[in-house]
């Protein structure tokens, strides 16, 4: 186990380049405040906001400040500012916290439009929505300040690069209920806030994150059919495309390390997940936690503390609360937090 | 009323009928006519000393209790769990003894409800109004002639036609409606019309319809002190209409037929959870289902027969008229079709004095084809090939003394299913499941052990829609039941006052393997069927029953009856699959491990009065025990008064109901608000 650790620590501290020296593996962390977003099981309104201190972990703390619940399906979260955004899509609204207590500091009642996903910019909060849209939040008044209409299926996550944005277009019903997937991404332009373009990616993109001004990451997951899934890099000067040779359900970005893990299922629906770092630069992928493949086969969620680099992983299973997995950027396990149902991210 | 139709009455009725029908009421008549030495269709399995633990309800004693639909039945019955989306028009469906809903098989007089979509029925959609009575077995009926398909339930819900009867008219008119709280509306009529000594025919026509704009509280935290606020209920409007046509042969004394054909044609808007700070309301279903059914049965002195023959036809649709794609509309249609066909030979040793049989065996084949077609593409649709056969024996020898009250009941039921694709290959699944009982009946006491293993073959959902399909093995369910039933009639206290009181006690263990067990796989539309469950269930069912029956003066023109039903379940239902898991050992969803109910009617000369209470601990939504995931316990009381009185020809009964009646706040499904205090009036002209 010791020989794995040194091994492990060594080939994060390559891969990432976030470590100038390795740390001990009893070096405390430097982890001071985490908040864990539960998404709650449909139609259920339990969505809730876990906090994590160091060694210390509060449930419910949105309800308890706030002697309401968050909602039904909180599907994202962002600390931008002095704020954490949620975004409640079965409740419809946008709640914006005080991360010192808690307490809501304006609930935003985005009117049936199902929030998904957000993403901060020069003062703007920008919202993806169902009705296939993104909205735009003033974070100075907390209020719509101006919508822009996509053109493909119901947007999922999105990312800003170069005053861009680029929002994945995903999936709808069609009118006979069959699931129809889409494969584009949309580009809006930020100074005039509307659409200007797409990019062809692989089926059903759902996770985009900007690696840096010219290149963004996007995780298309597939029809779960004969359209495989794919995980992209696009470098927005040329527009070329470069898969990553490991497929990714959820990732994070951490300076030029890409966290993702991968989930896989065999006949007998026992699932199971690789997690791997890739370098942002040549995108040759290491795994890491490979100890872990078993306890975190229902993995939801991986996040990346960018200041101390620990690594977090939210392990959600159906109908049970989930747990979140606290390693130290040297893929030791430092802490595990019992939390709500379905955590699916953690912020800082 | 002479002796005979007094045990009649006790043995069969006694402790769930309305005390009305011992006077006046004709729905019982069935039953107690004293020459009921012919076949019937309709003999109600024995409820007190059965093979099987049995509940019986007549339709009079709940109509005395404000029960409509057939749910409203089948949750008052011991060891039953209702799921109830709230509302006149919520989905309601039944599981009992920690089993899943789709080991409960409805039948409409014996003949198995389908649904090779769900596999589960609502019962919402039945409704009691011509029905005679309503009984509930664990394991099987305890009765003879059986299908297989009966014989392959988990446990069964059986609702009975009323059979006509008639006085000095060829013909009964019965008409009337209800409207109540919330947009209430129900009218209905019965017509009954004698063709000739041995054919009778019967319309029944309902209508159904309530606005459902019921005020709630919603609270905004598990505490009821956090906030809260009052709302109403939303695209919560329904329709049912349902129409009902049966013909009764009497061919002979040994020969019977009854033909009975159903209409059901409902709209239902569909609310939804409620969702903390939103509204929602574009979603709707409309159903419409036909059957007609065909029960032939021929009693001889060694052999019987029956056979049974039934073609149903079912449409469900399903629309959201504000969905995100170009149209804005959902539409989802399913169409099931079904053919069936069973014939059941009986031998058996001819009936001693006390009416039973020494010996006897029997043979059931069921045959089934049943088609499930879609607006979706054509891969989807699916043919099932469904051949059940059943080996039956019972066994009662004279013995000598106490040993005499032995019997000793088996069988062996073979299930063979198999599902027609295009492009796919044919799946067979086949399958040997025993049942093997042992009574002993001393008197009015009795004991009784059970046990029964049952599978269940994976529905179409869970193969084919919307599921990343995998090759699914049939749940298995195994069932241990020991029981014991006493009687004591205090007739001999006074000529004026009869006392009688029975009590059940059922004690059970109950193993589910291979559950199909449905996970989201990473969205709400697709989902990951596995046959990852285990579940073990132990339980006790308690019932008991008192009936008062007496006169206020000589001539007994003036009669008094009062019956208390007292009913109490125990359900330790837990999860065995994964001793690392989060729910190992824990209570499994909306499973109560405590339940009950009370019922009280009392019939006298000035006023009817009924009252009944469910009771219902606390459960869990989720399948881990935690505070939050918690769903509070309730108690629903209700009671209804009414009155018959004469006027001109008509008999006139008058009706009122509270239910509701301390306007509890509770949830059966989480995030279904149930209807607080509501009221309904009803009038009904009978000619």
């Amino acid at each position: 186990m010791k020989k794995l650790t040194i091994i492990f620590a060594a080939a994060l501290a390559l891969a990432t380049g976030c470590t100038e020296q390795p740390t001990p593996d009893d070096a405390p962390t430097g982890l001071q405040r985490a908040y864990v977003l539960n998404e709650g099981s449909w139609g259920s309104n339990n969505g809730s906001l876990s906090r994590i201190t160091p060694d210390k972990v509060t449930n419910n703390w949105f309800a308890n400040s706030n002697q309401r619940g968050l909602g039904d399906l909180a599907q994202d979260m962002i600390h931008y500012g002095t704020t954490l955004y949620i975004a409640v899509h079965g409740s419809n609204t946008i709640e914006c916290v005080d991360p010192a207590n808690g307490i809501s500091r304006k609930q935003i009642d985005m009117g049936g439009r199902g929030p998904r996903y957000m993403a901060a910019h020069n003062g703007k909060v920008y919202v993806s929505c169902y009705d296939k849209t993104i909205v735009r939040i003033d974070t100075a008044t907390l209020a719509i300040d101006a919508a822009c209409r996509l053109s493909g299926m119901q947007p999922e996550q999105l990312c800003i690069a170069g005053n861009k944005i680029y929002v994945c277009n995903g999936w709808q019903y069609g009118s006979n209920g069959t699931v129809e997937y889409d494969s584009t991404l949309s580009i809006v332009s930020l100074s005039d806030f509307s659409e200007t373009g797409k990019i062809t990616v692989g089926a059903n993109p759902n996770r985009i994150k900007a690696i840096d001004n010219h290149r963004i990451l996007v995780a298309c997951l597939g029809d779960y059919g004969d359209r495989a899934a794919t995980t992209l890099v696009i470098d927005l000067n040329d527009n070329s495309q470069t898969p990553l040779s490991v497929n990714a359900t959820n990732f994070d970005i951490c300076g030029d390390s890409i966290y993702l893990y991968h989930t896989t299922y065999d006949n007998n629906m026992n699932t199971s997940a690789q997690f791997y770092v890739v370098d942002a630069g040549n995108l040759t992928a290491t795994p890491i936690l490979e100890d872990y493949g078993n306890a975190l086969s229902s993995a939801y969620g991986i996040n990346v503390d960018p200041v101390s680099k620990d690594l977090f992983i939210c392990n959600s299973r159906w109908g049970v609360n989930s747990d979140v997995y606290h390693f130290s950027r040297n893929g030791k396990l430092i802490n595990r937090f019992e939390t709500g149902i379905f955590a699916s991210k953690v912020v800082f | 009323m002479n002796l005979r139709k007094f045990y009649v009455f006790i043995v069969l009725l006694a402790p769930s009928l309305s005390p009305q029908g011992w006077a006046q009421d004709t729905n019982i008549r069935t039953f107690t006519l004293p020459e009921v030495n012919v076949v019937t269709l309709n003999v109600p399995p024995e409820r007190l000393h059965g093979q099987t633990p049995t509940q019986i309800l007549s339709s009079a004693a709940l109509s005395q209790q404000g029960s409509t639909l057939l749910s409203d039945a089948a949750r008052r019955f011991v060891g039953v769990t209702m799921k109830d989306y709230g509302g006149v028009g919520g989905v309601k469906t039944v599981s009992a003894r920690g089993l899943g809903s789709q080991f409960s098989t409805l039948a409409v007089d014996g003949v198995a409800v389908n649904d090779c979509q769900n596999g589960q029925v609502d019962l919402g959609r039945y409704m009691l109004g011509n029905s005679s009575y309503i009984s509930f077995a664990n394991g099987q009926e305890d009765q003879p002639l059986q299908s297989a398909r009966t014989l392959a339930a988990g446990n069964i819900l059986n609702m009975r036609t009323h059979i006509p009867e008639f006085g000095t008219r060829p013909f009964n008119l019965k008409a009337g409606a209800e409207i109540g709280s919330f947009g209430y509306f129900m009218p209905s009529i019965s017509y009954e019309q004698r063709i000739n000594d041995r054919m009778s025919a019967s319309f029944w026509g309902n209508f159904l319809k309530s606005d459902g704009d019921y005020p709630f509280t919603l609270y905004y935290t598990n505490s009821r002190t956090d906030s809260s606020s009052r709302e109403c209920r939303k695209n919560s409007h329904m329709r049912l209409g349902t129409a009902d046509l049966n013909f009764f042969y009497r061919i002979d004394g040994d020969r019977r037929l009854h033909v009975k054909t159903h209409y059901m044609q409902g709209f239902h808007a569909l609310p939804g959870p409620v969702v903390f700070y939103t509204q929602r309301g574009s979603e709707h279903s409309t159903e419409r289902l036909f059957f007609s059914q065909a029960h032939y049965r021929k009693t001889g002195r060694h052999w019987d027969w029956q056979f049974l023959g039934k073609y149903q036809r079912t449409t469900d649709t399903y629309e959201d008229t504000a969905a995100n794609n170009a149209t804005r509309l959902l539409h989802n249609e399913y169409h099931q079709q079904e053919g069936y066909l069973s014939q059941t030979l009986r031998c058996h040793a001819p009936k001693r004095t006390d009416g039973h049989e020494a010996f006897s065996i029997s043979l059931s084949a069921d045959e089934t084809l049943s088609r499930l077609s879609s607006n979706l593409d054509h891969d989807n649709d699916v043919l099932r090939l469904s051949a059940l056969g059943a080996l039956s024996a019972t066994l009662q020898p004279d013995l000598p003394d106490f040993l005499d009250g032995i019997r000793v009941n088996a069988n062996i039921l073979g299930t063979w299913v198999c599902d027609y694709r295009p492009n796919e290959s044919a799946t067979p699944w086949a399958r040997l499941s025993p049942f093997a009982g042992i009574t002993y009946r001393h008197g009015q006491f009795s004991l009784r052990y059970f046990f029964k293993e049952v599978y269940r073959v994976p529905n179409f959902n869970e193969l084919y829609y919307y599921t990343v399909g995998r090759p699914l093995r049939p749940e298995r369910a195994r069932q241990h039941n020991i029981g014991a039933s006493y009687k004591k009639v205090f007739s001999e206290l006074n000529q004026d006052l009869v006392v009688s009181s029975s009590a059940t006690v059922d004690l059970y263990l109950n193993h589910v393997d291979d559950k199909i067990v449905a996970i989201p796989l990473q969205n709400m539309f697709l989902w990951s069927m596995s046959n990852l469950g285990k579940v073990r269930i132990i339980g006790a069912d308690i019932t008991g029953s008192t009936s008062l029956s007496g006169r206020f003066d000589l001539n007994g023109l003036r009669r008094y009856d009062i019956v208390l039903d007292l009913g109490y379940s125990f359900q330790h239902a837990v999860d065995r699959t994964d001793p690392d898991s989060k729910n190992y050992g824990h209570q499994i969803p909306y499973t109560p491990v405590h339940s009950g109910n009370i019922a009280v009617t009392a019939t006298t000369p000035w006023v009817d009065v009924g009252y009944s209470a469910m009771l219902v601990g606390k459960r869990y939504h989720m399948h881990q025990n935690t505070p939050s995931n918690m769903v509070k316990g309730y108690v629903d009381q209700g009671v209804t008064l009414s009155h018959e009185f004469d006027l001109d020809k008509c008999s006139i009964n008058v009706k009122m109901q509270i239910l509701n009646i301390f306007d509890v706040q509770y949830e059966v499904v989480r995030s279904y608000p149930m209807m607080g205090r509501n009221y309904r009036i009803g009038l009904f002209c009978t000619l």
